[in-house]
């Protein structure tokens, strides 16, 4: 009895797994904003922050789900890490081997366009660096390595 | 995310539930569509119930205001629109263009 209880309870302290591997799809979406929004939750990341670096996460998971990989199929390993300092900082790390591809040299649309300037398409980054404090790239073992970066205040 | 729609005389009112993200964005789009089919002038798009919206879903309200501004007497607004949603529009200066109501 007592043993069966130690078993539960290392259950339940068991932590999550920080990592996912994932066919890069945009019908994955659903399942990566799930991990994100559980480790969220879990480390206490307000519902506006968490809504804020969800958002900047399916857009970057959609930027390599439709491009990356071109024709051919192809993972994306999502690494989810939030310090216990103070303050919090919560850090994406997305890495795929699809076709080299830097997003922080993307021009960025010019967002004080009228309604018939406007073209449609091209948002998804700029909100990535708008709601996001730093998005750093680098190229590593023939692999894209996007981190994206949350101070929490 | 679902989709109901109430309309009276020449407006519309769409009440979307849900999250807008690039999953159910191509459906609202489909669902804009065969409103856009009706006789219709004045789009009420009701957004109590939308607790997230991504660029996709912006892509898409983009693409009907377009239509909407195009015909004579076109009107479009989104009404109700919550803290995070209502972000969303104003940082990508969509509120320049589009009424948004916030909740």
């Amino acid at each position: 009895m007592f043993k069966k209880l130690l078993i539960l309870l290392k259950r339940a302290d068991k932590k999550l797994d920080d990592t996912i591997k994932i066919l890069a799809a945009t019908q994955n979406w659903r399942k990566v904003y799930d991990f994100l929004n559980l480790r969220l939750k879990n480390s206490k990341v307000s519902y506006s922050d968490a809504s804020r670096i969800l958002l900047a996460s399916e857009e970057i998971f959609v930027n390599i789900s439709n491009y990356a990989y071109k024709e051919k199929k192809g993972d994306v390993i999502i690494n989810f890490v939030c310090s216990n300092s103070s303050p919090v900082v919560v850090e994406i790390k997305f890495t795929d081997e699809g076709v080299k591809f830097d997003p922080t040299k993307v021009k960025m649309p010019d967002v004080s366009l009228d309604l018939n300037q406007r073209k449609i398409g091209g948002l998804g980054l700029f909100i990535v660096n708008k709601v996001m404090n730093k998005v750093e790239y680098k190229y590593e073992n023939s692999s894209n390595n996007l981190i994206i970066t949350k101070i929490i205040k | 995310m679902t989709f109901k729609k109430m309309q009276k005389g020449n407006t519309v009112t769409c009440v979307i539930e849900g999250r807008i993200d690039t999953q159910s964005s191509p459906d609202l789009q489909v669902e804009f569509e065969k409103v856009l089919n009706e006789e219709i002038k004045k789009f009420v798009l009701d957004f109590e119930k939308v607790n997230y919206l991504s660029s996709a879903g912006l892509r898409v309200i983009l693409w009907l205001q377009k239509k909407v501004s195009a015909m004579d007497e076109g009107y479009i607004e989104v009404i109700n629109a919550n803290d995070e949603v209502f972000e969303v529009f104003d940082m990508t200066g969509f509120t320049d263009f589009l009424p948004v109501n916030a909740n």
